[in-house]
């Protein structure tokens, strides 16, 4: 197998090369540095978004999540992924109408600016903060353990979490986000491919679509129907998870920066529908592999599952290939996310431009860092964390889209209940507080209750005096 | 189960389709999103 990690290896380490050294320019301003000059195109738009959407997440944790928890995961993410896209097109209309004019530095400045108050960028650049940075963590650690069961003994699992940050530093110093897009779009390409390859062979074991649910069904009734054997995707779940991830557009700067910088409207259309395309493409596979290790490994952990699935029962050649494809996609992630958390800073700061991007650099690395000890101490289940992260960031949704499409003068209200909202679902995740209330959800009480404020304050808040002068003219 | 398939996978890509159907049709009739066009 060593002999294909090196092949595929070496194609990739190349194709990464030229891409950075494609987008690297000297005397580049900082707009082409952090923004790719918003002249992004259809395919790198989709392949970028999808790229940055499905990661470490997809390519391990659903397969996982499937296995564990039955077919009702199609309903967790694709279902769910499907009508993002919707809301990625509405809103992507509304953030890029907002935008057109001014110089987009990213979420937290553009929010500050809709409040006329810094504390909404800052409200916001703390969920991102609190809950990207672990997800990054894990993302790294996933990769970590993987390569650790792939290559036993050859580096501690801190080693290759060190090599994968360093490598994402670099990557992105040299070629900003235009090399971030340009490997995402690699990414994409070798994701789809490889989770096709290994997909194939796990629906190869059962000989069919029909024999392999039959199976399933005489292992576990209860993988073929939800809530699934642990109970887990109840009616309340899959809502919450619904609505956290409709959010995603909104909420997760790395998304909202791709859609800014897509070349035209007409492009940003054709992207959200066919990132819809790609989702249903993407998550068909996963459905296999997990019934696959549902069938042949119900009983083993997430890591030994992984092991045998992607690597031991597979072709050296497709080994090496799930190697790669895992290395893209967790690098292409993490790299989108430690990025547009630099991004976001920079939308903070204020001052020379050379001094507001040498902090960023600064911050980036120091992102970088704090993403790399969690790689090392946080041990959880990939998808749940990342759900969590989901509804913790979109938690600020009700805010930000306030922010977006109200044309009146907004009170900060809602900058405190969103912090509010914030403190409590953070004290939540420890336990010092319950997670059920009146039987609902927290996250998803918190939904509501955020979404009714909201909408509350639109109606109570007052015109702007400048749209006021306009009428008098 | 349906030719194989258990029902709520069905239904539930059905509805993921219809979704992605929708979105392609949004991206149709938004009129907002001419105008923008026209002015870029």
């Amino acid at each position: 197998m060593i002999f294909w990690v090196w092949i595929f290896g070496l194609i990739y380490a190349g194709l990464l090369v030229f891409a950075s050294l494609k987008s690297y320019k000297k005397g580049r301003s900082s707009e082409e540095f952090m923004m790719a000059g918003g002249n992004i195109g259809l395919s790198l738009g989709v392949l970028t978004f999808a790229a940055a959407l499905f990661s470490t997440f997809t390519f391990l944790g659903m397969p996982d999540f499937f296995r564990i928890n039955g077919i009702g995961a199609w309903i967790f993410l694709a279902v769910s992924d499907g009508a993002m896209v919707f809301v990625l097109l509405w809103f992507g209309y509304e953030i890029r109408k907002k935008v057109r004019g001014m110089e987009f530095r990213g979420v937290s400045g553009l929010i500050s600016r809709c409040y006329e108050n810094k504390l909404a960028g800052y409200t916001f650049f703390l969920s991102a903060f609190l809950f990207l940075i672990p997800y990054v963590g894990i993302q790294i650690q996933g990769i970590a353990i993987f390569m650790d069961a792939a290559f036993p003994e050859s580096l501690p699992a801190w080693g290759w979490s060190l090599g994968i940050v360093l490598i994402m530093l670099t990557y992105s110093e040299i070629g900003g986000l235009k090399a971030i897009i340009f490997s995402d779009a690699i990414q994409g390409v070798l994701l789809l491919a490889v989770i096709w390859i290994i997909g194939w062979a796990c629906l190869d074991h059962f000989g069919g679509i029909g024999q392999m649910f039959e199976k399933v069904g005489s292992v576990k009734e209860e993988l073929l129907s939800t809530p699934g054997p642990k109970g887990l995707l109840t009616p309340q779940f899959l809502l919450a998870s619904l609505i956290a991830i409709l959010m995603i557009p909104v909420t997760q700067p790395q998304f909202t920066t791709r859609i800014v910088v897509m070349k035209s409207m007409k492009t940003m259309k054709l992207m959200a529908v066919s990132l819809g395309a790609f989702a249903i493409l993407v998550i068909i596979p996963t459905i296999f592999i997990g019934m696959y290790g549902a069938d042949l490994y119900g009983e083993y952990s997430s890591q030994e599952f992984f092991a045998m699935a992607f690597l031991n029962d597979q072709h050296e050649a497709v080994a090496a290939l799930a190697i790669i494809g895992l290395i893209a996609a967790g690098l292409s992630t993490t790299n989108a996310m430690i990025f547009a958390m630099g991004s976001e800073l920079r939308g903070l700061l204020t001052g020379a431009e050379n001094v507001i991007m040498k902090r960023t650099k600064i911050g980036i690395f120091v992102f970088s860092f704090i993403a790399f000890i969690f790689s090392i101490i946080v041990f959880d289940q990939l998808v749940l964390l990342a759900r969590v992260s989901f509804a913790g960031t979109g938690i600020m949704g009700p805010m930000i889209l306030l922010g977006i499409l109200s044309d009146r003068k907004i009170s900060p209200v809602m900058i405190y209940l969103s912090l509010t909202g914030l403190a409590i679902f953070l004290m939540s995740l420890p336990g010092i507080i319950p997670n059920m209330y009146f039987g609902i959800r927290l996250d998803l009480l918190l939904f509501i209750v955020l979404g009714i404020s909201a909408i509350g304050i639109y109606l109570t808040s007052e015109k702007r005096i400048v749209t006021d002068l306009k009428v008098n003219e | 189960m349906l030719g194989g398939i258990p029902y709520s996978l069905w239904t539930s890509f059905i509805i993921t389709v219809l979704l992605v159907v929708l979105t392609y049709i949004g991206t149709r009739v938004h009129p907002g999103m001419q105008d923008e066009e026209d002015k870029l």
